[in-house]
């Protein structure tokens, strides 16, 4: 009894050692003056921790769009679009890896300033595939409204 | 035995709860010590802080407020301008938050900040200067025991120092 106690006592206190809060959100904003409108290229920056060549799905949804869309590696600016587009990925794994947040932002092409910003956030029990991540970051955004 | 350990089960679920509850950040946990600065500018300024979206508008709107609060005591303290005023004022500073990471769990917990900061003039609106400023924190056990509170640090202290930084960046300004 007292082992089992002490085991059951073991684990409540390491896991409010570990344990923060969880979200599950998605939203996105401009900068106060910012026109998305203006906008018809973009350069897609590649995340250089990214492995799973997020650049690509974001580059092919913005065409999608109806964008001239290129992507490679971060360059010194001015970047040769209307914007510059950077993103970070997070995954975790649950049984499998998958996407628990993406943050993609517009950027101004030459002083860097970010212009726009979406993120999205899921934890397992509602994990999206990155192609909807990026599908509902890239929506949000190009429909959040002008500051 | 198999009652009793659903009789454990509540009081576990309660202190697990009380362990890991997701309490705001204070206006005091954000605001960094008072700084020497380079310069102080002869100007006073209108602050606001937008906080990211937390997906509750309730929720960040306290926490820009809570932000906003931050910062106007940390140019007060550190005299960046003459004074620090709710409405008008010579110049508008916004800050945005554009990237924030917030750690869900681990032993040891880091936050990544960057930060938007705009410095316009009243009388013509024009953007005086506008620079993005990336800030991160880490904090292990022995900063944190509780998770909960951890997580609070990382983020707290990611702000703090990009204020710091901030606020250092607009005393090498010729305003």
């Amino acid at each position: 009894m007292l082992k089992r106690l002490t085991c059951l006592l073991a684990l409540l206190v390491v896991t409010s050692m570990m344990t923060g809060c969880a979200v599950n959100r998605a939203n996105a904003s401009l900068t106060p003056g910012a026109d998305l409108s203006k906008i018809k290229t973009a350069y897609v920056v590649k995340f250089d921790k990214d492995v799973h060549d997020i650049n690509n799905i974001i580059t092919k949804k913005l065409q999608s769009k109806g964008y001239q869309v290129s992507t490679g590696p971060a360059l010194p600016p001015p970047y040769p679009a209307d914007v510059a587009v950077t993103y970070t990925d997070k995954w975790m794994w649950d049984i499998t890896m998958y996407m628990l947040e993406l943050t993609i932002n517009f950027r101004d092409p030459k002083s860097d300033f970010p212009i726009a910003t979406g993120n999205s956030f899921h934890t397992s029990l509602t994990r999206k595939s990155p192609e909807e991540m990026v599908d509902e970051v890239l929506s949000n955004i190009l429909a959040a409204p002008k500051q | 035995m198999k009652k009793f350990r659903t009789l454990l089960a509540v009081p576990a679920a309660a202190l697990t709860l009380a362990l890991t509850g997701c309490a705001a950040i204070t206006p005091q946990e954000y605001t960094p010590a008072p700084q020497q600065l380079a310069k102080q500018h002869a100007h006073t300024v209108n602050v606001s802080v937008l906080a990211k979206d937390a997906g509750d508008a309730e929720r960040t709107k306290a926490e820009s407020a809570a932000m906003t609060t931050a910062l106007s005591d940390a140019i007060i303290a550190s005299k960046a301008f003459s004074g620090v005023l709710k409405d008008g004022g010579d110049y508008k500073l916004t800050v945005q938050v554009f990237n924030q990471t917030a750690p869900t769990m681990g032993f040891s917990m880091t936050s990544t900040l960057e930060m938007g900061w705009t410095l316009t003039r009243k009388d013509t609106g024009a953007v005086v200067w506008q620079q993005a400023i990336k800030t991160e924190h880490t904090a292990g056990v022995s900063d944190a025991f509780s998770g909960a509170e951890r997580v609070k640090l990382v983020i707290s202290t990611a702000v703090k120092k990009n204020y710091v930084e901030g606020l250092n960046r607009i005393a090498a300004l010729q305003l």
